[in-house]
């Protein structure tokens, strides 16, 4: 039995469109609830739902075979993962962002407020400059207003929060969409499988 | 008194069934010490791929690590003039996903032996301790001598070839291509590496593809090589437990060659891991001296129950 690990939300509900376009279709899912591992009526596959930021980690580990996730969760967790196919939705990009004059101060380690500490240390690396990290799980643009930290790194996808706060994008870096992965020892055994679904799921329109 | 090797757990009777098969094919066992000086690890810190070794400082002020690998120490103290097969049962000290782990290995290392033989005979007990497992199994071989005959990958400096073949070895065919356009690659070239790098099925139907391929001399060579092996593991009746995959990679400063990775059913990540590492030798100051090899993480095979992962 095939599993199929989905990003809880939006996303994942879009992925399971795609995903039953190419002949996926579970009724179980669809019906809601309070599981978290809905399977198909023929046992064939199994669809679970997990926190975004995880499902690298599910597929790495093996609990998945195969998975969806952002280029931003598989960056950041590193997971040692096939990514097979870039499914071209959940557009956003990764970027510096905060007041305009953010980045100017270059006499101390610039405050780096983010959701991602491994996508910021390698970013600021890369300019070698010195940065100080404040992880944070959410509402991460109030630490630039607040002036918790002088940026922030985080996704953009309309800017709308970003410009209602007075904050702007200094630099986007990196372009974000949403990756199916597949768990390395998995694929060895179901690469017929998992090669028709990226073969599938590439000619389907997002 | 009759023992029955049945009667025996897995942990106890895989190490006893391996040694007596790398026995029967002339291998003789190297003990070593559970540490060595911390400079060897250090100097060769892509080999072992990882950051984290144990260390200590010992009664002389010597700053020495609990051995990471086993192959390097081997590959240290064998004279490279003579021919050399040997084995080992050992366990290694490494950080692996944040945590400092013992890691229970079986390996062979055969140095100084030349002709498609030998890597057969490296590939055919690859597949024969997988089978010893008892569990389904995959053997996957590569070639890093195919893959760089491309084009698109011999122009690259060497900092830039490493991530490519990681966008290879990730088989991550839309970004390899974003990132070698950046690069500079032409795009013929990138699409030629890109339908050799992404093939990967069958030992005969993967062969009979590649061979159809529009490739370079180094490539071309590198397909006979793997031509011979597969005529051998024919004879042998073993080409339906050996895939081809040669978005298989390895550190390039380090193995030339065939490459290969076995999977256990109920193992996340590659269980056995070996391939030929002749510049690992040149490094070592053993010119001309051919190397190749296996090792096999038992403790990750012993973690293994069934649809369970390590």
């Amino acid at each position: 039995m095939l599993r199929i690990a989905l990003p809880k939300g939006r996303l994942g509900d879009k992925v399971y469109g795609l995903f039953k376009s190419i002949g996926y279709e579970c009724p179980d899912l669809e019906a809601g609830g309070r599981k978290l591992i809905f399977t198909d009526e023929k046992q064939r596959f199994c669809f679970m739902t997990v926190k975004p930021s995880d499902v690298p980690v599910f597929v790495e580990r093996g609990a998945a075979d195969i998975g969806v996730a952002g280029r931003d969760t598989i960056l950041e967790t590193n997971a040692d993962i096939y990514e097979l196919l870039d499914l071209k939705t959940g557009l956003c990009k990764m970027a510096v962002c905060g007041k305009p004059n953010a980045l100017e101060n270059k006499d101390r380690p610039l405050i780096v407020a983010t959701k991602f500490p491994r996508i910021a240390e390698k970013y600021f690396q890369k300019l070698s400059r010195q940065i100080d990290i404040v992880k944070l799980q959410g509402s991460v643009e109030l630490a630039a207003v607040v002036s918790l930290s002088d940026v922030i790194v985080d996704l953009v996808e309309t800017g709308k929060t970003l410009e209602e706060n007075g904050l702007v994008v200094l630099d986007a870096f990196l372009e974000i969409s949403a990756r199916l992965i597949a768990n390395k020892s998995r694929y060895q055994f179901l690469s017929e499988e998992i090669g028709a679904i990226v073969e599938s799921l590439s000619g389907v329109k997002v | 008194m009759e023992l029955n090797l049945s009667e025996l757990t897995l942990e106890e009777r895989l190490p006893l069934v391996l040694k007596r098969l790398f026995r029967s094919y002339g291998y003789a066992r190297f003990r070593m010490s559970k540490f060595e000086p911390y400079e060897m690890y250090q100097n060769n810190r892509d080999f072992i791929g990882s950051d984290s070794f144990i260390s200590f400082t010992d009664g002389r002020g010597r700053l020495m690590a609990l051995k990471p690998d086993v192959t390097l120490s081997i590959a240290n103290a064998l004279n490279g003039n003579q021919e050399k097969k040997v084995y080992y049962l050992e366990s290694v000290f490494r950080k692996e996903h944040g945590e400092y782990r013992e890691i229970y290995q079986a390996g062979v290392e055969h140095i100084g032996g030349t002709g498609a033989d030998v890597e057969a005979e490296m590939v055919k007990l690859a597949v024969k301790a997988l089978e010893e497992t008892g569990k389904d199994f995959v053997l996957s071989v590569g070639d890093l001598g195919f893959l760089g005959g491309f084009k698109a990958l011999k122009n690259l400096p060497p900092q830039k070839q490493k991530n490519a073949l990681s966008l290879i070895g990730a088989k991550n065919r839309h970004e390899l291509d974003a990132y070698l356009a950046e690069h500079g690659i032409a795009a013929a070239d990138r699409a030629e590496l890109s339908a050799a790098a992404f093939l990967s099925g069958g030992f005969d139907e993967v062969l009979a593809l590649a061979k159809k391929l529009k490739i370079g001399e180094e490539s071309a060579a590198a397909l006979k090589r793997l031509g011979l092996l597969h005529s051998t593991l024919q004879k042998d009746g073993l080409t339906d437990r050996v895939r081809l995959d040669f978005s298989l990679t390895l550190d390039l400063s380090y193995y030339n060659g065939i490459v290969f990775q076995g999977y256990v059913a109920g193992c996340s990540g590659a269980v056995l891991s070996g391939g030929r590492y002749d510049n690992l030798m040149t490094k070592l100051g053993k010119r001309d001296c051919p190397a190749v090899g296996f090792a096999l993480r038992l403790s990750d095979v012993f973690a293994a129950k069934g649809g369970e992962t390590c």
